[in-house]
């Protein structure tokens, strides 16, 4: 293919024939730039060719890469389908041998999560707590929506268990403020005190309370359960009342040995209180800690409660360091002064103190107490002079009494102890004015004033004599040294009588005269004892 | 000084010698008459360290032929314990195997 320009610049460039340098001038200013233009898109035909020339270069490298990058591929493809069959095989062959194995390896896997599960728990309890708590929490709440039947059947036994210790609680205090209500309800001081209560607008029972101050709480102790360390103390008094470390190790020994002996195996039943002299150590369990109260006197109404709410507060405010607590007290530096302040606020009437009486009040209690009093004497005067009167409207007629005995017993008994009576029990029932008590003598005439009316003829009565042998004793005393023992049937003289007992003469065997005091129901005259007790 | 508190338990067959070597440790003395240790007897021994006092809570249980329930409970907490045996009697210290497990 020819190149027009080529023809062109040479025709150009070519000799004329007439050879005139003008003509070569003017073709030369005319023609030198389309000569230009030619020789320029020379010039870039020729950089186009070139760069076609390498860019066909390129792609057929690229070509050849790609084919072989596809062959190379093509290669690991194949591999990695070869050893996707040997790992299908091998999966194969290992669901085989699970399944043939399964009995063996599920205990093997069970033990293995175990100590995964246990190994977690104790090292990371809170991140476990934590994570487990939200679906803990949802799962309960869908298994309560979904299956409440199985949930109330599950957690009954928990329930149960827990609404009865409450109720065993209510009880107990119950009891013990109908206890304490009881005993000062019904004496005359409980009258008065509630009187005095009604009147100043309080119950008897805070004015008891206040007054008397009864209730004490001595010593505050907040142990670990397990340990027995003492965490926080609070004390009363600056008084030295032990060793408070011990005191806890031994309580938490006192409290375990009690619920292994006497629990049957159940942790839930614990040891609540403990009785010395007049102090008393109530126990509120806690889950990590417990709390021990020595307290004197009866407790104010709610004081467990109280006690135990304070337990409830200590865990929630220092549940982790009560949970991890090793015996540093640095890590619960707030124990004490939460003590002190449950302490105080114990012992202290919730109620305001009640007011005073008004002076209408008092003389009203005045005018209550003065119409008692008149009442009181009135019914005292009524039952005299009833038991007075009863005798005479009701008792025998006296009118043999002075028959039967005659005053010729003076002549043995100048004292006239032994009044006249219808039966001879007139040591008991003197009829006269004994006046003559001095020491007797056998020849005195004594006056005999107490004949009242005798009517019939004095005869003298026998001597009595003892029904038993029975010993003479120095004064009128069972402890009192032993004489001479009387033979039964031994005649004596009553010479004087104090009470039951009779001073005695006398003569024995050997014309000795001996005297001394016995019982006055060991005589008798004529068969008939002087006294009845012996009956 | 800070305080830090400690329960140590003593272990051991009876008779060999534990309250008399916690007597030894807490009191400094040595009493030849043996009184069997009933349930348990608790010691204090305040031990000064660099910084800090530790103060040791020694349970010294009875020693028994059977490590019972409720003595088992006394250990609960515990730091540390001590097995002590007579090596004049070599059953005791075939028993510390039992008391370790």
């Amino acid at each position: 293919m020819s190149d027009p320009f080529e023809a062109t610049n040479a025709a150009a460039a070519a000799p004329q024939p007439d050879g005139d340098p003008q003509f070569a001038t003017l073709r030369a200013i005319l023609l030198d730039e389309e000569r230009r233009r030619i020789h320029q898109l020379e010039q870039e035909t020729a950089a186009l060719r070139a760069t076609d020339q390498q860019q066909a270069e390129s792609l057929a490298a690229q070509v050849q890469a790609l084919q072989a990058e596809i062959a190379a591929l093509r290669q690991t493809n194949q591999q990695q389908a070869d050893y996707a069959a040997v790992l299908r095989t091998e999966l194969t062959r290992l669901q085989e041998q699970l399944h043939t194995e399964s009995q063996s390896l599920v205990p093997k896997l069970i033990q293995q999560m175990g100590f995964i599960i246990a190994n977690t728990i104790r090292d990371k309890r809170d991140e476990l707590a934590e994570a487990l708590g939200p679906i803990m929490s949802d799962a309960i709440r869908v298994q309560i929506r979904d299956s409440r039947q199985e949930m109330v059947e599950a957690l009954y036994p928990i329930i149960l268990e827990t609404v009865m210790k409450a109720v065993r609680e209510f009880l107990r205090e119950f009891q013990r403020n109908i206890d304490a209500r009881l005993k000062s309800a019904f004496s005359l001081g409980g009258l008065l005190r509630r009187s005095s209560a009604r009147l100043r607008g309080v119950s008897a029972a805070e004015l008891t309370l206040r007054e008397s101050f009864a209730f004490s709480l001595e010593e505050l102790f907040l142990i670990q359960h397990d340990s027995g360390l003492l965490l926080a103390h609070h004390r009363a008094s600056q008084e030295d009342s032990g060793d408070s470390d011990l005191i806890s190790g031994m309580l938490t020994a006192i409290r375990d040995f009690a619920r292994d002996s006497l629990g049957d195996g159940d942790d839930s039943q614990e040891l609540r209180e403990i009785e010395f002299g007049d102090e008393r150590i109530i126990i509120q369990s806690g889950q990590y800690v417990y709390a021990a109260a020595v307290i004197k006197g009866i407790e104010s109404t709610g004081f467990h409660a109280r006690l135990q709410e304070l337990v409830s507060e200590l865990h929630i405010q220092h549940k982790p360091q009560l949970r991890d607590y090793r015996g540093d007290p640095a890590t619960l530096p707030n124990l004490a002064p939460q003590l002190q302040t449950f302490a105080q606020s114990a012992v202290t009437p919730e109620a305001a103190v009640p007011p005073e009486m008004t002076s209408g009040q008092r003389w009203l209690l005045a005018g209550g107490a003065g119409i008692m009093l008149l009442l009181t004497a009135v019914a005292c005067f009524y039952l005299q002079f009833t038991l007075a009167l009863w005798p005479v409207a009701f008792g025998p007629t006296p009118t043999a009494t002075p028959t039967v005995l005659p005053t010729a017993t003076a002549t043995l008994e100048p004292t006239s102890t032994l009044a006249p009576t219808a039966t001879p029990t007139f040591i008991l029932t003197p009829t006269a004015t004994p006046t003559a008590t001095s020491t007797p003598t056998y020849t005195s005439t004594p006056t005999p004033t107490a004949t009242t009316e005798p009517t019939s003829t004095p005869s003298p009565i026998p001597s009595p004599v003892t029904v038993r042998g029975v010993w003479l004793r120095a004064v009128p005393d069972l402890d009192a040294p032993i004489g001479v023992a009387l033979p039964e049937g031994t005649a004596v003289t009553i010479l004087t009588q104090t009470g039951d007992w009779v001073e005695v003469v006398w003569e024995d065997a050997d014309g000795n005269v001996q005297q001394g005091w016995l019982g006055v129901r060991w005589l008798a005259i004529n068969g008939v004892p002087l006294s009845n007790e012996g009956e | 000084m800070h305080t830090v508190q400690k329960k140590v338990c003593l272990l051991g067959d009876f008779a060999v010698g534990k309250t008399s070597l916690i007597r030894r440790f807490v009191e400094g003395r040595f009493d030849d008459r043996y009184l069997s240790t009933i349930g348990v007897k608790i010691s204090r021994k305040t031990v000064t360290r660099a910084d800090h006092l530790l103060n040791l809570l020694i349970w010294d249980l009875a020693g028994g032929d059977d490590f019972s329930k409720a003595s088992a409970s006394y250990l609960r907490g515990a730091a540390g314990a001590l097995l002590v045996c007579d090596l004049t009697r070599a059953a005791t210290l075939d028993t510390l195997v039992d008391y370790a497990q």
